[in-house]
């Protein structure tokens, strides 16, 4: 390459956004004045316009431009648009730069528009002072297996197995327990339909079998993986062997526990006649009535039930700043309000008292809550720090409320049967999140990358979650995360070729003494020892690294560098902001 | 006890959820009070003593707005009607609870109730009854005053004594539910000075009915305040003017024993006269109300209801036809309109107990305790 750099900077107004407390034209008078290789320094109203990519593009072809600058908004916003502009003018998209003047300028100082322009400038220099030493990257491609483990056989498990069956994706299915189906396949009727949840099990289960490409192991786990994105591999201890597959992607649907009430909260397991919302629907999946039955549970004949929600749900955190679960678990009030229209639909004459917090039946299920009220069903609000009280009196519990709604004096019933309406916690997965390292947000759930952007992927790339084992969930929105989470997989491993950032680490072999500090401090395990002619060295797999850094950082020689931001890239940038 | 109110009205009262639309609208809710829903949520949960022990019931005025803003139709208005007949029953001497509970439950008990309460007074009068002169009007003759005076007595003390039960077991009742919720200590001056507001405010002046915004004077005839007002000054006027007549015999007994006209001028007499018009016309405007359904409050008719506006309504109309017949001077017309009239007077009486004329009692008690106790 020639010494002769042909550089373009185009500083953006972004309508306005930009240029009201920037000055633009200071900026590209100062550029012309400084930068004699910027051949090309222009402002533009809107450098991510049509009519502004097509004028770089022109550009770059006629005046033989080898390096861009592009001073506008976020790079998280533009930086591929404008890469991809690079790339149809047929400049490597990594000879151009994308610097951010109006988050970082004109936004963070409105006030101060002098400083706001000296700040846009220096900016735009360290630009320019970076693609001088860019160097074009290519990026990384790495092969692909077609084939995906997904891990739990819950309803989102089988889901996502039927979708990438589908899709000719290989599936392997491990399922923890004896059986498929996990606790749908314990309820009875499910709202909105009333489908019983054996049914819908049973359905999921029916359309998987019979596929050649759908392996499925129950008790079986993982015990350790290893590999990236398109090619990991998995251990998997099964009863008496442990065998070790191959997949392009990891699906994550563990699924979650109940909440067990602690004993003696609200009565658990110390009055008679205390159950969970679990219990309740098993007893009701086998209790047949038509509406004239009479409802005999312990013994006791029931007429009057009480609910109590948000048991293990939306707790107060204690003042110790201990554990709490603070969210809601937003299944509990659905699937109450679907209980109590199923009681009152089996037997004659029970009044069912909901001692809520807040009910909280989104979407359609608002019907089942305008019906629940209207077949003996009476909703009673309850305060977080008046919760009511429940005690043995005679044969009957007698609950003793506060509502503000009334007026917050104590209030005595009696009623036989005290249902709590206990929410969802994450599940006991702890050696599972050792072996696949995965991400548990701060309520125990797994985490995904972005709640909004990308849902069902965590920042383990290839690993995917999906279901209750990344929130509290209902059918329907455990199913349709399954889908998604299938969608993502098969978006991996259907490419042949997966093309990866090419901003990996690289070894300098002239550097390298072997000191093997950055294969300790390597979170992905990208590096290893090799030797070659003779000498050992330091080597990095491109497609299992990150491109963290954090080799870089702890290499004593220098000769750990990561592409993209080589230490002469980032030195000559700090030479532009200083100047 | 649930299905004890829905018998007596509340017939939707499970379609609340709570919302609290009716206390804010009510207005007669403020600040923190929770009036009406604490009372229509009590009811839904069967808790008797809470609905016992409040004077909510008898504070409404029954306009009606919660019931025309519920989002549910769960009917508060009414519902706090079936309560008040709820406490109606439950405030009542044993014996006298199981007789209004059926009258309110079964037309036909209601209806045969009735029947044997109008035969009573019919037997009584026609085995009891004197000569009968049928050339001049000797009323006297044909049914002794001192037989009238002594039923009227008789019946006086027993409708009185089962009041007062009421009233006594509301009072302690009540006073429990006031004091658990009020603020602060009450001064005994403030509960005699409350007990005075209570009488010439609030039931001499009827202040809480006085709420509508009707402007002209044709509106306010009509208006409920006026109606009500007729009816219970009618009503107090006759009963002062009977009182007054067994008192004061020399008035009107004597002239009347004798055959002497007593002029239309006579205080007792005109008094009596002009009740007889406020009542004839505020019965006859409630009744024309509850057939044409024109308003929340006249919705729902209770054979209780229609049976009080009827004797009252019945007991003018026959007292004027009476006086008309006494002038016209046709003893056989007067002697029969008096057995009627004296018939429907008894069964007013005998019914008042059991009906919608037990909140003349337990409505200032109500008012009275709230205000000393300054609740709501």
């Amino acid at each position: 390459m020639s010494n002769e750099k042909r550089i373009g900077v185009y500083v953006c107004h972004c309508g306005g956004n930009i240029s009201d407390y920037v000055d633009v034209n200071k900026v590209v008078e100062e550029i012309k004045k400084e930068e004699p290789d910027a051949v090309i320094v222009k402002d533009l109203m809107f450098d991510c316009a049509d009519a502004s990519q097509s004028e770089m593009i022109d550009d770059i072809k006629k005046q033989k431009l080898d390096r861009v600058v592009v001073a506008a908004c976020s790079p998280k916003l533009h930086e591929t648009t404008f890469r991809n502009m690079a790339k149809r003018a047929g400049l490597n998209p990594f000879m151009l730069y994308h610097v951010d003047i109006r988050e970082q300028a004109s936004w963070a100082h409105e006030n101060n528009r002098m400083g706001a322009t000296l700040k846009a400038l220096a900016h735009v220099r360290a630009g320019i002072a970076y693609v001088k030493s860019a160097e074009p990257l290519e990026k990384i491609k790495a092969e692909t297996t077609r084939s995906v483990l997904i891990i739990g056989g819950g309803i989102a498990g089988l889901k996502a197995a039927i979708d990438l069956s589908a899709m000719d994706v290989n599936v392997v299915l491990i399922e923890r327990s004896s059986k498929l189906g996990g606790h749908v396949a314990e309820l009875g009727e499910i709202y909105p339909y009333y489908t019983a949840g054996s049914e819908i099990v049973k359905n999921l289960v029916d359309e998987l079998s019979g596929r050649g490409n759908v392996a499925i192991f129950t008790n079986a786990t993982v015990v350790s993986y290893s590999g990236y994105l398109g090619k990991f591999e998995v251990k998997v201890q099964r009863e008496t062997s442990e065998i070790t597959l191959q997949v392009g992607s990891i699906i994550v649907a563990t699924g979650f526990d109940t909440y067990k009430p602690y004993t003696g909260e609200y009565g658990y397991e110390k009055v008679r006649g205390v159950i969970t919302i679990s219990e309740l629907a098993r007893v009701l999946s086998t209790a047949a009535g038509d509406g004239s039955a009479e409802l005999i549970y312990d013994g006791r004949k029931v007429r009057q039930i009480a609910f109590i929600y948000c048991v293990g749900s939306r707790q107060k955190p204690p003042e110790d700043g201990g554990h709490a679960n603070q969210y809601c678990s937003r299944y509990c009030c659905n699937a109450a309000t679907s209980e109590a229209l199923t009681v009152h639909r089996k037997f004659k004459d029970i009044k069912i008292y909901h001692f809520y917090r807040d009910m909280r039946t989104y979407g359609r299920n608002e019907l089942m809550y305008e019906s629940a009220g209207r077949s003996g069903s009476i909703f009673i609000r309850f305060d977080e720090d008046h919760p009511p009280l429940v005690a043995e009196e005679g044969n009957r519990c007698k609950i003793t409320f506060w509502s503000s709604l009334i007026e917050n004096q104590p209030v005595d019933m009696y009623v036989d049967l005290v249902v709590l309406i206990t929410g969802m916690v994450p599940s006991h997965n702890e050696e599972l999140n050792r072996a696949l390292s995965l991400p548990v947000g701060v309520d125990g759930f797994y985490k995904e990358v972005h709640p909004k952007l990308r849902p069902v992927e965590t920042n383990v790339t290839g690993i995917l979650i999906c279901g209750t084992s990344q929130a509290p969930r209902d059918v329907r929105e455990t199913l349709s995360s399954a889908s998604a989470a299938a969608a993502k997989a098969a978006s991996f491993v259907l490419k042949r070729e997966l093309e990866l950032d090419p901003f990996v680490a690289f070894v300098d072999p002239g550097l390298c003494e072997a000191h093997q500090e950055c294969i300790k401090e390597c979170p992905y395990g990208a590096i290893e020892l090799i030797e070659e002619s003779g000498k050992k060295m330091a080597h990095v797999n491109s497609a299992k690294c990150k491109g963290c850094g954090a080799c870089v950082a702890v290499c004593p020689t220098g000769a750990m560098q990561l592409k993209g931001y080589t230490n002469a890239e980032i030195k000559s940038m700090i030479g532009g902001l200083a100047r | 006890m649930v299905d004890d109110v829905k018998a007596l009205g509340a017939i939707n009262i499970d379609a609340c959820f709570n919302c609290g639309t009716c206390t804010a609208v009510c207005p007669l809710s403020s600040g923190s009070s929770s009036f009406p829903r604490r009372m229509i949520t009590y009811a839904q949960i069967g808790v008797k003593e809470k609905i016992l022990e409040s004077p909510d019931l008898w504070l409404c005025n029954y306009c009606g707005e919660c019931t025309k803003s519920c989002p549910r139709q769960a009917d508060p208005a009414e519902t706090m009607m079936a309560l008040r007949r709820y406490a109606t029953i439950e405030y009542s001497p044993p014996g006298v609870s199981f007789i209004s509970k059926m009258i309110y439950k079964s037309k036909a008990f209601a209806l045969s109730f009735l029947i044997i309460f109008s035969i009573i007074p019919l037997i009584l009068m026609l085995s009891l009854h004197g000569s009968i002169n049928s050339t001049s009007i000797m009323l006297f003759s044909f049914f002794p005053e001192h037989y009238i005076d002594i039923i009227g007595v008789t019946l006086g003390i027993i409708i009185f004594g089962i009041m007062l039960f009421g009233l006594a077991k509301m009072y302690f009742m009540t006073r429990k539910g006031v004091t658990k919720s009020n603020t602060g200590p009450v001064r005994i001056l403030k509960w005699i000075v409350e007990f005075f507001q209570t009488i010439f405010k609030e039931v001499l002046a009827q202040e809480r009915l006085d709420q509508c915004e009707m402007k002209g004077w044709r509106q306010r005839l009509s208006s409920e305040w006026f109606i009500h007002m007729t009816i219970f000054w009618g009503f107090t006027g006759l009963l002062v003017t009977t009182v007054l007549g067994f008192l004061l015999p020399t008035a009107i007994s004597v002239p009347l024993a004798n055959g002497i006209y007593i002029p239309i001028t006579e205080p007792i007499r005109l008094l009596g006269t002009l009740s007889g018009l406020f009542l004839i016309y505020g019965a006859s405007m409630a009744i024309i109300n509850r057939v044409n359904k024109s308003r929340v409050y006249s919705s729902y008719s209770y054979f209780t209801d229609w049976a009080l506006l009827i004797f009252l309504l019945l007991a003018g109309l026959t007292g004027y036809l009476l006086e008309m017949a006494y002038y016209l001077n046709s003893p056989l017309i007067t002697y029969a309109l008096l057995t009627v009239h004296l018939t429907v007077v008894f069964d007013l009486f005998a019914v008042a107990p059991f009906t919608k004329f037990a909140h003349a009692f337990y409505r200032p008690l109500a008012i009275w305790l709230s205000r000393s106790h300054n609740y709501i």
